[in-house]
């Protein structure tokens, strides 16, 4: 597993061993940086899901994730449930796995987020589904999130997660990604 | 072998009708905590809104957004200087009605941040609820309570404090 950050701290765990749900890497960020990187993942055979559990801060509310290098957002579609607040509504993504318009901008206020990446090593589409919210000052926002990549099979090796489109943005000082491992049969 | 992850820190089940469970002194070395519950109210205790504080913090702090559903519509509410917490939203334990909540507080032990809380919520309704503790503390305790005076939790209730790693 690498990271593939500046100005981190991070800390990881050997996998193998330890029980059924294993802390394998996180990074918090000490500068600000466009991208979070969690790669090598390919050597994870004893785990069958994996998890990501965040607080994040950006320069824009929009988190995109993305697999294997592959940054073509075209290649992932996804719907949400969302509410703001006021109503309750549903949104699709042709363009990326995201949760949109849920990243907290705000001073001190850190969106909260779990993401599942189910069944990453087999040759299947993969399948992310995440609970975010941030209850802000301006930004009001829980949303569960279905998304795939649907352009290519195979296993899951790396997991990019992108502030805003194209990691055009900055994700904050504080903002923390842990991955964790859960086993199958 | 890898870290501990996830791990029970602390585990109660009422053996007699109760108002209120506080669990302190809770174990800073952790990333984030998770909380829960399965309740029910005790008899003659009808419904029985669930709220709960940090660190004993009863300042107006607390501000959250929901949505949820009950099998006719669905609904979204936000709320900002609250003085508490919520463990679930429109719908409430009952006598009869368990009410089952998992409460998700990330960093919890950071000084940098307000506390960031992810709840999902079943009881009449089903509820995501994200929760913000306007302050930048490090949660060393959580009591959740009932929120009507002589309203209790029913014996047998469960209430369980996981700690995950970071």
């Amino acid at each position: 597993m690498s990271l593939m950050l500046l100005g981190i701290l991070n800390s990881q765990a050997a996998g193998g061993g330890g029980g059924a749900y294993d802390l394998l890497e996180t990074t918090t960020l000490t500068n600000t940086a466009n991208r979070v990187t969690f790669s090598g993942l390919g050597s994870l055979a004893d785990y069958q899901h994996l998890q990501i559990r965040f607080v994040a801060r950006g320069n824009d509310t929009n988190l995109y994730l993305s697999f294997n290098a592959d940054n073509d957002n075209s290649n992932y579609r996804g719907h949400t449930l969302n509410g703001d607040g006021t109503s309750v509504y549903s949104q699709t993504s042709t363009l990326g796995i995201q949760t949109s318009q849920v990243i907290s901008t705000e001073a001190n206020i850190f969106t909260a987020g779990v993401m599942d990446i189910l069944d990453f090593s087999s040759s299947k589409t993969g399948t992310v589904r995440t609970l975010t919210g941030v209850a802000g000052s301006s930004t009001k926002r829980i949303s569960l999130t279905l998304g795939i990549r649907d352009s290519t099979a195979s296993p899951i090796t790396s997991i990019r997660i992108d502030m805003a489109f194209g990691g055009s943005g900055l994700w904050q000082v504080g903002t923390r990604f842990s991955l964790y491992g859960i086993k199958g049969a | 072998m890898a870290t501990p992850t996830y791990d029970l820190l602390a585990s109660t089940t009422l053996a007699t009708s109760a108002s209120s469970v506080t669990f302190s002194s809770i174990d800073q070395n952790y990333g984030d905590l998770i909380l829960v519950t399965e309740s029910k109210g005790s008899v003659g205790s009808g419904a029985i809104p669930t709220r709960f504080r940090l660190n004993a913090d009863s300042g107006d702090n607390y501000s959250y957004v929901l949505m949820n559903g009950d099998g006719s519509s669905a609904n979204s509410q936000a709320i900002t200087g609250n003085s508490f917490g919520i463990m679930s939203g429109y719908g409430t334990p009952t006598e009869t009605q368990a009410g089952l909540t998992i409460l998700q507080i990330m960093d919890y032990s950071a000084t940098d941040k307000h506390k960031a809380a992810l709840t999902r919520a079943n009881t009449s309704y089903v509820e995501a609820i994200a929760q913000r503790w306007a302050d930048t503390s490090a949660v060393n305790s959580i009591s959740v309570f009932c929120f009507t005076s002589g309203d209790n939790f029913a014996a047998g209730s469960t209430f369980n404090l996981y700690g995950v790693a970071k």
